[in-house]
């Protein structure tokens, strides 16, 4: 396991091991994939707003993806890049920043999954569909996956001293 | 002392695969990944509706199954012989040059143009005006909306 510099000091993601790309490569390569959306979208059909057809949600969700790459390549063109705007809090009700906050970027049904570091520090853990019809991320399989490799990431920054208390207090040591 | 930025940094190593400029290459190349994408989802779809399978489709073909998996994930540069052989043997139409390409600049109303999976689905809006002799992916010979609920 390990992190790969995406964008500058900015944007970051996990390359778990055992996997051939980092996360952000990964999901972005399945998600121009037209077979494995749309084996998805067999398999979980019951998700689908009904009037959808499996082929036109397909097409949408590759159109999603090519939006998802313009807006992180325009945030990083931009000359004042900030991906706070982009990465949202997974949990709704998280009011007040969170120390590794586990967050969110959305467009539609597509979710890319990262740990927040500090503001406009952002490391990708993976992505998922989560379809209209699926309300938690503990109702599905897949999703269940992307919430425990955001664990596993979290853990594994604590763990490197990635943390919040000591840091806080190192930075509190410094300015004093 | 380091900072928690400090110490995170420290954990990184650089991205040796180059993944933004992978995404620019995806996004210079759009409308070819559009395209081959679009094709790869009708060839998708009529397989289901004739429940046949790559390999089936292989063999009709004359070609490798992993040819034919090239196709369904939207890899392939497809050769205008190949799209139409492709929708020979599927029995479907992938590709047509609109009439209004011979002369007429501004798709009329009773030109209009959908993809093989939707027909509600407008690639241009009807007053758009298209380069002569563009190729789209156009109107299948028979309708194959999916119901959702399989």
């Amino acid at each position: 396991m390990k992190i790969v510099r995406i964008f500058a000091n900015h944007l970051f993601s996990f390359h778990f091991k055992d996997e051939i790309e980092n996360s952000l490569k990964r999901v972005l390569r399945q998600w121009e994939d037209p077979e494995y959306i749309y084996k998805f979208l067999k398999e979980n059909a019951a998700d689908i707003k009904p009037g959808k057809s499996i082929a036109e949600l397909t097409n949408e969700i590759m159109e999603d993806s090519r939006f998802i790459i313009d807006s992180i390549l325009k945030i990083i063109d931009s000359d004042e890049a900030n991906l706070d705007h982009f990465f949202k809090p997974l949990d709704n009700n998280e009011y007040r920043i969170h120390e590794l906050s586990r967050r969110k970027g959305r467009q539609s049904v597509l979710r890319l999954y990262a740990i927040r570091i500090e503001s406009n520090i952002y490391v990708i853990t993976g992505g998922a569909i989560k379809l209209p019809l699926q309300h938690l991320m503990e109702d599905r399989t897949h999703t269940q996956k992307e919430l425990i490799r955001l664990n596993t990431a979290k853990d594994y920054l604590k763990n490197n001293g990635i943390f919040d208390e000591d840091s806080f207090f190192e930075f509190l040591n410094e300015i004093s | 002392m380091s900072t928690k930025k400090e110490k995170f940094l420290k954990l990184v190593s650089e991205d040796t695969s180059n993944t933004v400029e992978w995404m620019k290459e995806r996004q210079r190349n759009r409308s070819l990944y559009r395209f081959s994408g679009k094709l790869a989802l009708a060839i998708l779809h009529r397989l289901e509706q004739l429940n046949w399978t790559q390999t089936r489709l292989a063999e009709e073909m004359g070609v490798t199954k992993q040819q034919v998996s090239k196709w369904v994930k939207g890899k392939e540069n497809f050769q205008i012989e190949t799209i139409l052989k492709i929708g020979e043997v599927l029995k479907m139409q992938l590709i047509e040059v609109p009439q209004s390409s011979f002369g007429i600049h501004s798709i009329k109303e009773t030109d209009t143009l959908v993809s093989p999976y939707d027909e509600s689905y407008n690639i241009y809006e009807r007053t758009q005006e298209i380069p002569l002799n563009t190729m789209l992916v156009a109107e299948p010979e028979e309708n194959y909306q999916v119901n959702c609920t399989f």
